[in-house]
């Protein structure tokens, strides 16, 4: 990919990704995030990623996203809406979130190979879903299995904590 | 292979197949409740025997899942707190969704001996995210109580915060070594200059580890969700996932880091880990012990003596070497095995006064002197007192952190230290103070449930804990011999 | 290879145009009234509306969402399962076994939640 679809797709995450932030409506947030979730999608494929960035835009940008909607509509959005924004708490919440940009932009900027091109990506005949499946039920199978625990355990917690009881 | 995996992860397997089982009975009948604890109890206590059939030495996807003596002497202490935390709950709960709670205890022991027996990041990641997951449930899980609700959503927003930071880490140190296996980046770092990129990544994965064992100040989320979850789950939190936190903490910085260690040498700092957690542990002693002393609410102070005794516990890895882990090991075993004994206690107290503040506690001794006795055994071995488990704890870490350093470098880290234990004896005498001297007072006399006040099954567990804490201030080579020759 | 892609790039800059077009043109054509606190009111039927524009909406609805979610998430496991199933189960039988409880376990949690009653709208 040219450089300069790496930088609108990039420039496209950071703005919409400010835009969750600074949003004053939720639902516009969160449709901000679909946008910066499009953008790392895009991202994901100039690596040659194609398999992560097909799951980013199903699994995030599409049913994450409807859960966040649901979520807001779950809350009352006037409470948001009305509420003060404390200018101190987020000036010093910004003030830590550019120290630790500026540090870590000082550490990447020395560091050694930041100054020389990467190597282009080695041109494979095997695709990548290919790639992903064989690692996933060889190596990380141990990792995988694990992963239906979690899935367990969040369906439990989901169900537990949000299902009314009858009293 | 597949048999080759369900063998060495056999543990792991009876766990999951019982939380499953569990899971099935609760949802059968709501009178199943005592069953489920029964099975629930019985699947750990099968789980530790699996254990202990396990080969000595072996190792599974390049080090996904290691057993070796010490990951197999920590799955059993897990275990073995996770087996306290169900008779606590079984006591404590009541019987509604009881299926649920339990599972959800065993499926964070999961999470627990994932963590202690793998040596790779993907894993350890994943056995942290597991773990976090069920006990974030587990915090919230009483939906009548307000409390228990702030307690869930404090430690889940710290929580998943502290996990992403971690993740941002481990993704540097795989992109500067090429690997997230321990072993391989330890021996990559040792061939190559250690650049500032990769502190960088060191710093953002301790993190996470740092909020596990409630070091500040990363302990903001400590003092309500002891304070609000249920007790059981509070319990659970501040031991198994406090050791299994340290176990591999250790693991980490020792094998993985262990060439970017630095010094935390009071005239010779060196960049590395070692300052990092020498400075988090030199704050969570002061800050804790500080804290603490203005504490009205037992579960609040225990807390706070939390984030305190995680300072302590620091001073073992940021000495280093073989002395210094072992010293770790065993203070966090002692300190997870007395606290889920204080947090006995105050189920007990809570459940006869309805409250935790220090002024239900009030005339304890007269009214059931077993418990008051415990209670006094688990606050002075949290204060460091000899001849209890708490006193050879802190002796052994200190010591090693003397010896660690050439020209008792690190002597301001255990001055520090040695003036946080000073401060917290008054706190911890506070406790006995006001159980041993003062008067019950008559705002406190309604009992909540007199009908579920003698729970003897409860008693002896507590009593057990009480003589294990004991005995291992008595004889502490009993642990420490085994931990010394398990650490390599 | 980025010629190929030239249709796409055309049908992007007739959707957007279009989009933009039909903006512009109802400013220019249509008569830009003034806003009223009756016209930012929300539309319903030419009734007077009650109540909020967006509503609150029930905890079931989320019950549902969180539960679709982890069972997608689930389906995303099996795309690479299904690509490399062929090929590695000549050689070793780990695959298949390693999917099957993977899919047990999770069975477990759709039981579970189905017995709770979870998918039930009416409880």
């Amino acid at each position: 990919m040219s450089p300069f679809l790496f930088w609108i797709f990039a420039g496209l995450m950071l703005v919409f990704g400010a835009g969750v932030v600074l949003n004053r409506n939720p639902v516009a947030s969160a449709l901000s995030l679909v946008v910066s979730f499009l953008g790392l999608a895009a991202l994901f494929m100039s690596l040659d990623a194609y398999f992560i960035g097909i799951i980013q835009v199903l699994v995030y940008a599409g049913a994450v996203m409807v859960l966040f909607l649901f979520i807001i509509m779950l809350l009352d959005l006037r409470a948001e809406k009305l509420r003060k924004i404390n200018w101190l708490a987020s000036a010093g919440g910004i003030a830590v979130a550019v120290a630790l940009s500026v540090q870590i932009l000082y550490v990447i900027g020395n560091f050694r190979f930041s100054q020389q091109p990467f190597p282009p990506l080695a041109r494979s005949t095997v695709d990548d879903v290919h790639h992903v499946g064989s690692l996933l039920f060889e190596n990380y199978n141990l990792p995988f299995q694990i992963i239906g625990v979690l899935v367990l355990v969040a369906t439990i917690g989901v169900v537990v904590l949000s299902k009314r009881e009858l009293r | 292979m597949y048999i080759e995996l369900l063998k060495l992860a056999s543990p792991e397997t009876v766990v999951v197949v019982t939380a499953l089982v569990v899971l099935a009975l609760g949802l059968a009948n709501e009178r199943t409740a005592g069953l489920c604890s029964g099975v629930a109890a019985a699947g750990l206590l099968f789980a530790v025997a699996a254990v202990l059939m396990l080969p000595q030495q072996a190792t599974l996807f390049h080090g996904m899942l290691v057993i070796t003596p010490l990951t197999s002497l920590f799955k059993i202490i897990c275990l073995v707190l996770a087996f306290f935390t169900v008779i606590l709950a079984r006591a404590d709960l009541s019987s509604r969704n009881r299926g649920e709670y339990l599972a959800l205890v065993l499926l964070a022991t999961i999470g627990l001996m994932l963590l202690v027996g793998s040596e790779e990041l993907l894993m350890i990641f994943i056995g942290l995210e597991l773990t976090g997951l069920s006990l974030y449930v587990m915090a919230g899980f009483d939906k009548t109580d307000v409390r228990s609700a702030e307690a869930g959503l404090k430690y889940f927003l710290f929580g998943s915060t502290a996990s992403a930071f971690t993740l941002f880490g481990i993704s540097f140190i795989y992109g500067m070594t090429g690997t997230t296996a321990l072993a391989a980046i330890g021996q990559k770092l040792t061939t190559a200059p250690v650049q500032p990129l990769l502190f960088v990544g060191i710093v953002m994965t301790l993190i996470g580890f740092a909020f596990k064992i409630a070091a500040a100040p990363f302990h903001l989320w400590a003092p309500d969700t002891y304070q609000g979850a249920p007790v059981p789950s509070a319990a659970f939190i501040a031991s198994g996932s406090k050791v299994a936190s340290f176990v591999v903490l250790g693991k980490i910085v020792l094998v993985g880091f262990g060439p970017a260690q630095g010094s935390a040498a009071w005239h010779a700092m060196v960049a590395g880990w070692a300052p990092v957690l020498a400075a988090l542990a030199a704050l969570s002693i002061l800050i804790g012990n500080l804290v603490a002393l203005a504490q009205t609410n037992v579960r609040r102070l225990l807390a706070y003596s939390a984030v305190a005794h995680a300072g302590y516990t620091l001073l073992g890895l940021v000495a280093g070497g073989r002395e210094g882990f072992s010293a770790t090991l065993f203070y966090t075993t002692v300190y997870a095995f007395t606290l889920v004994g204080a947090f006995g206690v105050v189920a007990l107290v809570r459940r006869e006064t309805g409250g935790d503040d220090l002024k239900n506690f009030s005339g304890l001794s007269s009214r059931s002197p077993l418990l008051a006795g415990c209670m006094s055994i688990f606050m002075l071995s949290l204060a460091g007192l000899p001849p209890l488990a708490g006193f050879f704890g802190k002796f052994y870490l200190f010591s090693a952190a003397l010896r660690a350093v050439d020209n008792n470098g690190l002597l301001w880290l255990v001055a520090i230290a040695l003036f946080g234990s000073l401060i917290s004896l008054y706190y911890y005498l506070m406790v006995l103070k006001v159980i041993f001297v003062d008067e019950k007072s008559s705002s406190t006399t309604q009992p909540l449930n007199p009908s579920t006040s003698a729970d003897f099954l409860q008693e002896i567990s507590l009593t057990v804990l009480a003589a294990v804490v004991l005995f291992l201030g008595v004889m502490p080579g009993t642990l420490v011999a085994r931990i010394i020759a398990a650490v390599q | 290879m980025i010629r190929e892609y030239l249709p796409v790039l055309l049908q992007i800059i007739v959707a957007v145009g279009f989009a933009a077009a039909v903006l512009i043109v109802s400013v220019i054509v249509g008569k830009s009234g003034r806003r009223t606190r009756v016209k930012d009111t929300a539309y319903e039927c030419g009734m007077v509306p009650q109540g909020e524009a967006q509503p609150r909406f029930g905890v079931k609805f989320y019950l549902v969402a969180m539960l679709f979610i982890l069972f997608d998430l689930e389906i995303v496991f099996m795309y690479p399962w299904a690509v490399v199933y062929k090929e590695t189960i000549g050689h070793s039988t780990l695959i298949l076994w390693s999917m099957l409880s993977f899919i047990s376990i999770l069975m477990v949690g759709y039981v579970y939640a189905l017995k709770k009653g979870a998918l039930d709208w009416k409880k």
